[in-house]
């Protein structure tokens, strides 16, 4: 692009706007886009992973290859809490996909009010701005032994002895992370639900489909980049959760995050690193499934084509 | 002193490197330092101090009517990896005077050369003279023979229970076992432990060597071996369902046993304070225990760097307050916590016309801490073991 | 032809009242329609016409309606789905994450028909309005018109007993458009479906359909076949919805059988009598008469079958075929058009009419 031809063009219009409506995609954003991309995630993620193989002497980090760090990830166990962590996230995702889903659906087509629709989109953002601990120590006094639980069901004679494992448990931890993680689900999902033109729905009832086979083959397929976008949003984070399995866990659950406090409490990095590349392989392997699975059902990149329209 | 601080300064420069790196690759956040400039020293009365919240007054203001001093305090949490990394990595003794930390940062920071020596001759420090050895001389504040620190505060750290749970007196003068804690049946399933591999791997260890199970020189830095031995044992002990849960926070420890979820924690003792405002006085007991005690003391640390400064007489000065009256009085007073020269801070309650009540209580604290500082066992928190105490910890946590 | 449906109709509502927030669509719509019919519902948009066709595929669930019978068999409480009538929808509403091919075999998944029957079916279809080689194509590759006729396709091959087209046509350009329409016809003859057609143009209206239903505000203006309509509107509504350029307002004066005379700005007019309600002498009444009936002349010709007014020319707009000319006239301005543009008369003084071609209806 030469400067001085743009300047000379009759009409001047700042230098800014030009700038802009000259930008083309392909020659300029796209290779911009990808060294920052790889300057911004890629060589942060090869520092973790070169990190991984030193190891650490009395608080400071000895810079000499070593597969120390690794082994004792085995042999302490550790590598446990990421494969915990893992189980945990997806059981969450899998929990909150099937709550939010029907949730949204209704949210984006059955909910006929918009001051109800604001309201409860309004209500799901509260999560975002009230922290963590606040909000998920409330469930301690609730569900305790002597919480507000177990004294009604002590109360209402349907057991005599408090109920220990909602407190302190994995139930306890995965109970908790549905009210944190329901709103990144239910939110793509909710948009890409609302962008589905209700005429293909109606199309599909005229047809002579039942309502299980509009969902099935219209709304859900109709839904997928929202339903991909919402899996994506919720899996990663509850890879990270942290409050939670602290508050309700017990101590009991640990998770990554709790283990990676621990190694960093200590200044351990190349632990921490060597969890973190252990995730980061894992959350790689997890994505590629999630995508081989998909590419057989539906083209993905094709429905956002047809999504156009 | 030229020697150390050259050190000091490589060694911070090499590290700081190492530091940025892994902070960069943590994605850690570098903690901020509000209100720290370089001109801060410089002003004629103001020392700057870093270090752990617990050992701050409520009010600084009462301290500059008395010793003409300014405090400029930046408070930090307990957290043995943040307070290293921004000593060492962050190169704070440029900035601040002195570092309050729980005792045994000296094991590590003196003989790398970011704390100075004390100058136990200096005109400032007039009461260092009639501060007793077992607390000036106390493990938490020396390393290789030298004195890096000055006590601020301590105590002896054992466990609250609830006396009527396992038939204790009610007046918490029992001494009550750790047997109790790890193997009692009374409380089986109701045992709060805490997450805090040093507090707690290192008080099941002295407990295990108090009855002959382990053998290991230090309870509070375990070798490999002992290590595995301690993590075994726990390991045994939470899957016999011993314990109710793992904590973290301070606020669990009051809520644990103001739900009465649990019976018996090895908490810290203001909790029990906390927890008895909700339940009624004594309900709770912080104990008195057999084996011993995991015994803290927080050590006031010269910056090796502020030495070259103009103010070395203030900090000097501030130092001497720590050991004073006024500052026990109300630390005492606040929080509940012992330190050395108690006598003085009885004196200066009874000179300032504080109630009966109020002397008393000073009274028993130091009463009672003397009488827990009497058992063996104490704390470290820079164990050169620590890599594989937090190692074999995760064992536990993952069993 | 005869406006009286037959006694067994595949469709029939009667009463239907709808409400959307607040805003009445339809007002008491009763209609019917004989197996095979090409029925039209006209109207303006807003006039309540989707709302019907909704109504009956079961789209929308009435907000009352006396009787609701498809076939004979009430459905007020069947479900759309369960309802044997297709739609083709006004922007055909082809599933995006289908192929044409999956697109038009839908009705027939759903309804677990063989995958091979399915195919061949479809194909069969897609012959059927000539886009047989699209049977693999993405939807969004294809063109308005192609959308269209695979909509269509979509929509016969369930078999349903009635067609419901909402303006499916409208998207069209116009030469498309007029293929269409002959398409449509010629596909009706041969499948004998009933269809009940959407649109708000009265040219398609009166080239397709056997029976016009003319709406308005939610209720039903005129019913009857294109003919009818076309030439006996019931109100000046119907008339200029008809195409009827001039219509006035006049005063009656007597109505006697057919003829009725009625006073409009100072003149007499004659005319036939094509309202519904009889109104009695003195009553506001409408008049209306279509361009290409008048002549614009020198002298007034001397006749008792016509009316005439005098009139002064005023502009003129050229259609290519014709000329449409304004005259100022002491009633009206009005619009005559003229076809032999070589013959016209420049400045004309008079306007006639014939008094058979001069229509006298409710106001």
């Amino acid at each position: 692009m030469t400067l001085a031809a743009e300047t000379a063009k009759p009409t001047r219009r700042p230098f800014l706007l030009r700038w802009i409506d000259g930008l083309r995609p392909s020659s300029i954003v796209v290779p911009t886009f990808l060294v920052a991309w790889s300057l911004l995630v890629l060589l942060p993620l090869l520092v973790i992973v070169v990190f991984s193989f030193f190891s650490v002497k009395y608080y400071k980090v000895v810079y000499s290859p070593t597969f120390e760090t690794w082994e004792s990830l085995i042999n302490s166990g550790r590598w446990l809490s990421a494969v915990r962590t893992l189980r945990v996230a997806v059981t969450m995702t899998v929990i909150e996909l099937l709550l939010a889903f029907p949730f949204a659906l209704w949210l984006a087509k059955g909910c006929r009010s918009k001051y109800v629709k604001a309201a409860i989109i309004t209500l799901l953002t509260i999560p975002f701005f009230l922290d963590a601990s606040s909000r998920i120590i409330v469930w301690r006094s609730i569900l305790g032994a002597n919480g507000a639980v177990n004294s009604l069901l002590m109360w209402l004679g349907v057991t005599d002895a408090p109920i220990e494992w909602l407190l302190y448990s994995e139930f306890a931890v995965h109970f908790g992370l549905i009210g944190t993680h329901f709103p990144t689900m239910v939110f793509p999902i909710f948009l890409s639900c609302a962008l589905i033109d209700n005429d293909y729905i109606a199309a599909s009832q005229d047809l002579g489909a039942r309502p299980s086979q509009t969902l099935f083959t219209v709304i859900i397929p109709l839904a997928l980049p929202g339903i991909v976008a919402g899996i994506v949003f919720t899996l990663v984070p509850l890879m990270a959760a942290f409050v939670e399995p602290q508050l309700l866990g017990g101590g009991f659950v640990d998770l990554l995050g709790n283990s990676v406090n621990s190694a960093l409490q200590q200044l351990k990095y190349p632990t921490a690193a060597a969890l973190s590349t252990f995730v980061v392989a894992l959350l790689g392997i997890c994505l590629a499934v999630l995508i081989l699975v998909l590419r057989k059902r539906a083209d993905i990149s094709a429905m956002f084509v047809a999504m156009k329209r | 002193m030229t020697d150390d601080t050259t050190k000091a300064n490589g060694l911070s420069r090499r590290d700081f490197l190492g530091s940025t790196l892994s902070v960069g690759a943590m994605g850690l956040a570098a903690s901020m330092m509000p209100g720290m400039d370089q001109a801060a020293w410089a002003a004629s009365n103001e020392v700057s101090l870093y270090g752990v919240t617990t050992a701050q007054l409520k009010d600084w203001s009462r301290m500059t009517d008395s010793i003409g001093l300014t405090m400029n305090y930046t408070p930090t949490n307990a957290d043995i990896g943040i307070f290293m990394r921004d000593v060492m990595g962050n190169n704070l003794g440029a900035t601040q005077d002195i570092f309050i930390f729980d005792g045994g940062s000296e094991d590590l920071l003196g003989p790398e050369g970011f704390y100075a020596e004390i100058v136990e001759d200096h005109p400032e420090l007039t009461l260092w003279e009639r501060t007793p050895d077992s607390w000036k001389r106390a493990n938490f504040l020396r390393a290789d023979d030298k004195q890096f620190g000055v006590p601020v505060i301590g105590n002896g750290d054992a466990f609250g229970y609830f006396p009527e749970k396992i038939g204790a007196s009610p007046d918490g003068m029992d001494e009550v076992p750790w047997t109790t804690f790890f193997e009692g049946e009374d409380v089986r399933g109701r045992v709060a432990i805490d997450r805090s591999w040093l507090q707690s791997m290192s008080e099941t260890a002295n407990f295990l060597k108090h009855h002959g199970r382990l053998d290991v020189e230090d309870p509070a830095d375990l070798p490999p071996e002992a290590a595995r031995t301690v993590a075994d044992y726990l390991v045994e002990r939470k899957r016999a369902g011993q314990f109710r849960t793992i904590f973290t926070a301070f606020e669990e420890q009051v809520q644990l046993f103001s739900n009465r979820e649990a019976d018996m924690i090895n908490c810290w003792e203001p909790a029990v304070k906390e927890a008895n405002n909700a339940l009624g006085p004594d309900t709770v007991i912080y104990a008195f225990t057999v084996e011993g005690y995991y015994l803290w003391g927080h050590g006031a640390h010269v910056a090796s760097a502020a030495m070259e400064r103009d103010n070395v007489d203030n900090i000097y000065k501030m130092l001497n307050y720590f050991l004073g009256g006024e500052y026990r009085a109300y630390q005492a007073k606040e929080r509940g916590y012992a330190g050395p020269n108690m006598d003085l801070g009885v004196k200066y309650a009874e000179e300032n016309g504080w109630s009966e009540e109020d002397i008393a209580e000073l009274k028993w604290t130091e009463e009672k801490v003397a009488r827990k500082f009497q058992k063996p066992f104490s704390c470290k928190v820079v164990p050169e073991n620590a890599g594989v105490m937090e190692e074999e910890w995760q064992r536990f946590l993952n069993a | 032809m005869t406006t009286a449906p037959p006694a067994s109709p595949i469709l029939e509502i009667i009463d239907a009242v709808h409400v959307y927030d607040d805003v009445v669509a339809l007002d008491g719509v009763s209609i019917t329609a004989a197996p095979g019919e090409f029925l039209t519902i006209l109207g303006e948009s807003g006039s309540g016409k989707t709302t019907l066709l909704r109504i009956i595929s079961g789209l929308e669930t009435p907000y009352s309606v006396r009787v609701l019978r498809l076939g004979g068999v009430d459905v007020r409480d069947t479900p759309a789905f369960k309802r044997n009538c297709t739609t083709v929808f006004q922007n055909y509403a082809l599933f995006p994450h289908m192929s044409v091919g999956e697109n038009v075999a839908y009705g027939l998944k759903v309804r677990g028909t063989p995958a091979s029957e399915r195919e061949t079916r479809s194909r069969e279809a897609l012959r059927l309005v000539q886009l047989e080689d699209m049977y693999d194509r993405r939807v969004h590759q294809l063109s308005g018109g192609q959308r269209q006729r695979v909509a269509l396709a979509r929509a016969l091959v369930p078999q349903p007993d009635i067609l419901l087209l909402d303006e499916p046509l409208g998207a069209l350009d116009e030469r498309l458009r007029v293929d269409m329409q002959v398409e449509l016809m010629g596909l009706q003859k041969t499948l004998g479906t009933t269809f009940v057609y959407i649109t708000h143009s009265q040219e398609e209206a009166l080239t397709m359909s056997d029976r016009i239903l003319l709406m308005r505000h939610g209720k039903i203006e005129q019913t009857g076949t294109p003919t009818d309509i076309f030439d006996r509107p019931v109100s000046a509504f119907a008339a200029r919805f008809m195409g009827v350029d001039n219509c006035f307002e006049g005063d009656l004066i007597s109505l006697d059988g057919e003829r009725a005379d009625v006073m409009v700005g100072g003149e007499r007019l004659a005319g036939r009598w094509s309202g519904k309600r009889k109104p009695k002498a003195g009553e506001k009444v409408a008049i209306g008469m279509r361009a290409e009936w008048l002549t614009l002349a020198d002298t007034a010709p001397d006749r008792d079958d016509i009316n005439v007014l005098p009139c002064r020319g005023d502009g003129a707009i050229y259609k290519g075929k014709y000329l449409d000319r304004t005259v100022d006239t002491g009633v009206a301005p009005m619009k005559a058009r003229i076809w032999d543009v070589a013959s016209a008369v420049p400045e004309p003084s008079f306007v006639w009419w014939k008094k058979d071609d001069c229509i006298v209806m409710n106001a």
